[in-house]
Parts: C-alpha cells; structure tokens; sequence
C-alpha cells in the first residue's frame, strides 16, 4: 500500500500499477488454491515498503521527501534544506509505524487463514489514519468481522486493537504533514523572494531595509513625527529601533512582505517608507506608502508603489488591495496612478473607515503592465525637476 | 472593456494543508481504488462458495476481483483523460 498518486501527478501510471497488483494476487491464488493467497501480495508489499521507508530514513533519503519532491517538481533540492530534510525524516517514521501497524493485523490474520477479515481489514486499513473515520466504529466493525463464525476470539482481539492504534496514528500523521506543509510553505517563500533583504532599484529610487544606522533612525523619528503622517496613522508607539527589528522579522517570515526605506539615488536621502504587507486575516497583500513632506510630489509614492506591486506580481500574487483614509486625496491619487481601482469605502479593518483600492496582476488575460501605469514616470530623468 | 472583479478582501480560509498532502499521497480515492478488488474478490469468492460449493470459488474470486480492478482502472483512465483535455475557449 504505497501513496497513490492517482488524484495528481500521473494517474495511468498509477491506476495500471493498481491493477498490476491485483493480477498478481489472483495469480498467487490461483496457484495455491487458497483463498487466503490473494493476500499475499498485501502483506508482503507492506512488509517491504516497512522495510524500504526504514531504509530510506537511515540513509537520509526519507522516501516521503523523494514521493513530494517528485510531485511538486522538486527533484532533490529539498534535501538541501536541513529544516525540510528532518521534517521529512520524522514524517517517514510515521509512514513506517503505519506500515508495521497495518503487518501486526495481517500477519495474523493470514495465519490463521481469516479471508473475510483480511478482505475487511484491507479497506479499513486503505483508509489514510488522518482521515478519520469514526474510530468506535472501526474497532466494532473489524472486532464483529473478525470474530464471526470461524474467526477465533484472538483475531478478533487483534484486529480491534491493531485498528485502535491505526486510528491513533491519525494525529502523528496529521502532526507529521503540517511539519512537513510548514517547511515546504516557508521553502516556497524563501523561492518566491530569493531569501536576501529586499533591495529594489529604479530609475530614481532605492528600496531597501530600513537600518539601525543613526541616520536611519533619526530620519525615521523626523518621518513618523510630521504632522502631515501623524493625522493619518498616529504618533509611534515603540522605539524606531524596535520598529526596524519588527520590520525585518515581517520580511524574513514571509519574503512576500516589503517595509523598505525609500531612498532617492541621486542625494542618498530617504523620502520616505513603502510597505507590502499582509492585510489582517493574512490572504491578502496590500501595498502603502509614508512619505516624508520634504519629498512630496515628486512622483517617489507612484514609483516605489509600483515597484513592489511588480516584484509581488512577478513572484505570484495575484492582486494586491490599498486602504487609504477618506480624507487623504493625494494618497488616492496614487493609488489611481499606479492603475488602481476604487472598490468603495470600508470599515473591514482595523476598525476605521478607508477607501479600498484593487489591483490585479492580470485582467481578463491581460497582465498589469508597470511601465503603462500612468502619472510621473520614473523613466523621467530626475534633472526635469529641479527644486521639488 | 476591462473588468475587475469586485471582490473585497475577506478571510476565507485556505485549502486545508492537511487534506492537500493526503491528496498527494493518494487521500480518499486512493484508498478506495485500492479497496474495491478485495472486496470484489471476496465477494465472487462468498458467492461462489455459496452457490455452487464444488465449483473453484477461488478463480471467481480473482476474476471478480480483476473485473473490479478493471472498471476502477478504466474509469480512473477516462476522468484522468477528461481532465488533462484542455477546455475551449469561446
């Protein structure tokens, strides 16, 4: 009993393997004449994938990663990750325990040539543990068919303890996958952003983390204590210091994030913050921006907004949302320029009323073009500017 | 004209990491593909034994049990055929 890989990956190969099995069984059969042989196969094939997941683990090659890899087209990278390697070297020893559970119910039925009981330990032992079927159930219906007529009370017993300790595997699976799901999720976080800090570069702009650098943090106390920032998000309530650490653990958890300092190429002065982030309830990405007044309306909103929406499209989120206060027409203007659609007003989040904008990264077949977005470009040489 | 759904943010949950990995190990289907010859098998074998106790109910056991392994492996064929087609667009 092998994962099947019927629902995905390739379903002729596995339903013919399926059937493989079946022929080979009858065959054993056959040439024994006994009934009982035609679950042979079942119990020797358990006995060495048992064997074979045991092996695969004491090689550092967990046949749980090589079956995932393949399907997800990993090849052999995970084995390159040691968090993912040992979340799937536990996992594999799940499978194992599995097997030699599914052995220990077998064996003796097969010895003691119980055909019906096989035949129904089979389907309820086919039965991932982590599904769950009523457990209270199992127990009664494998203890009823085991112990039937001809069946002794001993495999009766067996089958009905050896089922209650499959049923029990349930959560070690369970356990096993979300260990297995939580490294694959952050692996595939660490591909989509690269797994380095942020840096974007434009025309005109640098976007990168902001630091503990003095300077960084003196613009960062100027920035978030203008009056202009302040009546629309409030006064800081931590240290910037803390503020930056914050900042670059949201970016090293899920490299989708950007919290990136605005930094203007030509003077190395920062203008101000941009933020993608994970708009509450954790689905979806929004994107904002904090500008300091002294580097207003000079198009640096539009440019560092549009660069990150691209590096989000570009590593494959799919739309990206805006909150903007009611009140803040220029920020709304941004959001307009950077192709942005105006949803209406809600109070879904943070317990205030913004309007909300929407951005997907391909409508109708048609992917959001960055460089169509319209308003000042970044494209435009800085010296047409002079001043402001 | 370009249209945008106007869909708003909201916390549906994702597709349980849970279930996807059974999925990828087979899940559900896998296990009843995997069942149903058994119980096939069983079921010509009784029946056999039943209704004509001199014949070899063993050989209509495993016919009956190839017979269903067939018919899950030609209906596993055809949605796997189905869903690999590519849709028309109009």
């Amino acid at each position: 009993m092998k994962p099947s890989t019927t629902s995905r990956g390739s379903p002729p190969r596995a339903v013919l393997i399926g059937l493989a099995g079946v022929a080979v069984a009858a065959v054993v059969a056959l040439r024994t004449g006994r009934a009982v042989d035609f679950f042979l196969v079942q119990v020797v094939s358990n006995a060495a994938s048992a064997l074979a997941w045991a092996s695969s683990i004491a090689v550092r090659w967990p046949l749980l990663g090589l079956v995932v890899g393949t399907v997800l087209g990993q090849r052999t990278r995970w084995r390159r990750d040691p968090p993912l390697l040992r979340a799937y070297l536990r996992a594999s020893w799940v499978w194992v325990a599995q097997y030699l559970v599914r052995l220990t119910i077998f064996v003796p039925l097969y010895l003691a040539d119980q055909v019906v009981a096989l035949a129904a330990a089979r389907v309820l032992l086919s039965w991932p543990p982590h599904l769950r079927l009523p457990r209270d159930q199992l127990v009664g219906t494998a203890a009823l068919v085991a112990g039937g007529p001809s069946g002794p009370a001993s495999s009766a017993a067996c089958v009905a303890l050896g089922i209650a300790i499959y049923a029990s595997l349930g959560d070690a699976v369970t356990w096993s996958n979300m260990t297995v799901l939580t490294h694959l999720t952050r692996q595939g976080a660490n591909d989509r952003g690269g797994g380095d800090p942020v840096r974007i570069e434009t025309d005109r702009l640098i976007i990168r983390p902001w630091s503990q650098h003095p300077d960084d943090l003196d613009r960062l106390v100027d920035l978030y204590s203008r009056p202009s920032l302040v009546r629309y998000i409030g006064w800081l309530r931590e240290p910037v210091g803390h503020l930056v650490d914050e900042w670059d653990r949201r970016m090293a958890a899920d490299n989708r994030q950007v919290v990136g300092a605005i930094e203007v190429r030509a003077t190395g002065v920062v203008a101000g913050t941009v933020m993608y982030n994970l708009l509450p309830g954790g689905h979806h990405m929004e994107v904002g921006w904090h500008l300091h007044p002294d580097s207003e309306r000079r198009g640096y909103a539009t440019e560092a907004g549009r660069a990150v929406i691209a590096r989000g499209f570009h590593i494959g989120v799919p739309e990206v949302f805006a909150l903007v206060k009611p009140d803040n027409p220029r920020s709304q203007a941004v959001a307009r320029r950077l192709g942005m659609r105006h949803l209406g007003r809600t109070t879904r989040y943070h317990e205030t009323e913004f309007e909300l904008f929407h951005l997907a990264a391909q409508v109708n077949g048609r992917r959001w073009n960055s460089r169509a977005v319209s308003g000042r470009s970044g494209a435009e040489p800085a010296v047409k500017r002079p001043g402001r | 004209m370009i249209h945008v759904r106007r869909a708003l943010p909201d916390d549906r949950n994702p597709t349980d990491p849970d279930d996807s990995l059974a999925a990828l190990l087979g899940g559900r289907r896998g296990a009843v593909d995997a069942s149903l010859p058994a119980v096939g098998f069983v079921a010509g074998w009784l029946l056999a034994g039943w209704l004509a106790p001199a014949s070899s109910s063993v050989a209509v056991g495993c016919a009956s049990a190839l017979a269903v392994g067939l018919a899950v492996a030609s209906v596993r064929l055809v949605q796997g055929v189905g869903a690999a087609r590519p849709q028309r667009h109009r």
